[in-house]
């Protein structure tokens, strides 16, 4: 019978790590408690985008995770699939500063207007 | 709002339409109260599902489930009448189970989430405060998953919608309350799936407990650390294992029905490896309760299917399931993973330590439980039935879901190997589980056969002799007859 619940006792155990390494790793870190790095990112996008902006992300990141997370990290803005149809341009992109907020950073180019017609 | 308003709405929201239901046909039960966030949750999905096919907002949506579900659960609870025997725990046992399901759920506490938790679950419920259409807009969304079968975005609506319809009614977008009300829910399911092991244990009690304190922490296991991230993996395996022993491994009752129903559409609708889960669950289900009379198979089964499916149903009918666009040029997954998160040198030494970290618990329990055969002396086909059974209807469910998973991957989204395998631990997220739950069961077979009671079948409600003797005589027996002595 021990043989049996050895391994269920095991899992249990390391079930029960994983609990702790969170929430010993929550205690430690300040900023993790205040905010999530995602409302750090928003808003710090919303800082960079106006209100009701026409944003487009560009296709050459094409998983859908990271479209999807671009998309809405910044709801105020109105995300467009061309540029053409849009005024700025949104990326993230890996941030060379401090991370305590994000390991990406949003990067915003207001297009030109031959690009933006 | 602060957090703690937030969760206060968001705990009524999900637990305050599951009431009357799970009272009208659960009875006040202990579990009833664990079984009214799942039923919540559900209602939830179910909205979600009415919003998108009906172009109605999602507090519509769900508020018509909602009031569906409780006239119909009254109803049915009248037809079925009260069942006085069903379901009843003693208190140390849901103590156990409490503790455990609350050991496993801690990391709520912590505000971090991942990537894929933010785009997938969070900002999909983001689409329901903006509108109907929007919802419909965004699932067509052209920016499609890189891997094959559906688009992430058409992932099943549990998670987003119940994230969704709290910002609604709070009017603010609290991630974190949104953590913590998904994290009861999955405290709900795991109290449940506790409470289901200690039945299935049976006796000696003592083994029930113990079992019901370990599940919980050993599914966190299975579901890996990603899950303190926010990661759906322990809910859907969690529900998709309580609803098989409901439904097929415990007695044969309205009670143990109901409770196989709602965890199988909870399942279903939390993700897609969970509807393969809760698909082959209703089905086998709905055969064992059939009794071989083809109406009643219908009547239960199609009814039970058709929750299950009603997601990808409305979609396909509004037009959204489209045939995957071609791989449009540019760079691939492996090259933004490896950009973003750089990732071990995959030398050979690398790959067989992740190997062997996260598929132990595949080779290993299978070893363990051949020597416990062993130790019993008892091959597989001479094994009392119960024990059969459980092994078979894990196998049932469990192969299927392994081979679908192979397919997927096999199908490849480009990831190097030690991503793959760094992943492979959820993508068996509910095999592992299934493995411990009959470890437990053969543990539990093994101590009754070193105490003379192999063949109590925790499926048959009647007690056996061995039990009737040691609980002595039935109230009234005895009595108007003559005494000796």
């Amino acid at each position: 019978m021990a043989v049996s619940l050895a391994p269920v006792a095991v899992a249990a155990r390391r079930g029960a790590a994983i609990t702790t390494a969170t929430v010993a790793a929550d205690a430690r870190s300040a900023a993790a408690r205040r905010e999530s790095g995602w409302d750090c990112l928003e808003r710090r996008i919303a800082a960079l985008v106006p209100a009701g902006a026409q944003v487009v992300v560009p296709m050459d990141q094409k998983l859908l995770n990271y479209q999807r997370a671009l998309e809405m990290v910044a709801p105020h803005a109105r995300v467009v699939d061309r540029p053409d149809r849009a005024r700025y341009e949104l990326r993230l992109v890996r941030a060379t500063g401090s991370t305590r907020c994000s390991p990406l950073a949003p990067r915003v180019r207001r297009l030109a207007p031959h690009e933006s017609t | 709002m602060s957090t703690v308003r937030a969760l206060l709405v968001g705990a009524l929201a999900v637990a305050g339409p599951g009431v009357v239901p799970v009272l009208a046909l659960l009875g006040r039960r202990w579990v009833a109260l664990f079984a009214a966030p799942v039923v919540g949750a559900v209602v939830i999905a179910l909205g979600a599902t009415v919003t998108v096919l009906l172009d109605l907002p999602l507090v519509a949506g769900w508020a018509a489930v909602g009031v569906a579900v409780t006239v119909g659960s009254i109803l049915l609870g009248r037809r079925l009448g009260p069942s006085r025997d069903a379901l009843r725990f003693d208190p140390l046992t849901v103590l156990c189970a409490v503790v455990g399901a609350g050991a496993a759920v801690l990391w709520a506490g912590s505000r971090a989430m991942s990537w894929d938790v933010h785009s997938f679950w969070y900002s999909r419920g983001r689409w329901f405060l903006v509108g109907p259409d929007y919802v419909r807009e965004q699932l067509q969304s052209p920016f499609t998953s890189p891997y094959p079968g559906a688009p992430h975005a058409q992932y099943p609506p549990l998670p987003s919608a119940t994230a969704g319809l709290l910002w609604e009614l709070t009017g603010d977008v609290n991630y974190f309350a949104a953590k913590l009300v998904l994290a009861g829910v999955t405290a709900a399911a795991l109290v449940l799936l506790s409470l289901g092991v200690a039945r299935l244990l049976g006796h000696p009690r003592w083994l029930g407990r113990v079992g019901a304190l370990l599940v919980p922490s050993a599914a966190l296991y299975f579901a890996t650390s990603s899950s303190a991230q926010g990661h759906q993996d322990l809910p859907y395996a969690v529900a998709g294992e309580a609803a098989l022993v409901f439904g097929l491994l415990l007695p044969r009752r309205s009670a143990e029905l109901t409770l196989s129903v709602v965890l199988s559409i909870m399942c279903g609708m939390v993700k897609n490896e969970g509807l393969v889960i809760a698909v082959l669950v209703a089905v086998m289900v709905s055969v064992r309760h059939s009794e071989r009379r083809v109406t009643r198979f219908l009547l239960l089964g199609v009814p039970w299917l058709a929750a299950l499916g009603s997601w990808r149903v409305a979609l396909r009918l509004v037009g959204l399931i489209q045939p995957a666009p071609a791989t449009p040029p540019g760079v691939s997954q492996a090259d933004e993973l490896a950009v973003l998160r750089p990732l071990p040198s995959p030398a050979v030494s690398t790959l067989l330590h992740a190997g062997a970290v996260h598929l132990w618990w595949l080779a290993g329990p299978l070893l363990a439980g051949l020597v416990v055969l062993v130790l019993v002396r008892a091959p597989v086909w001479r094994l009392p039935r119960p024990m059969k059974s459980v092994l078979l209807v894990h196998a049932v469910v469990a192969v299927p879901l392994l081979a679908a998973t192979g397919l997927t991957i096999s199908g490849g989204p480009g990831l190097p190997w030690p991503e793959l395998l760094a992943r492979t631990a959820r993508y068996t997220t509910y095999p592992r589980l299934a493995l411990s739950v009959c470890l437990l069961a053969l543990a539990a077979a093994a101590l009754r056969t070193a105490i003379g009671r192999p063949d109590e079948d925790p499926a048959d409600p009647r007690p056996t002799e061995g039990a009737l003797a040691e609980r002595g005589p039935p109230a009234g027996a005895g009595v108007g007859r003559p005494t000796s002595g």
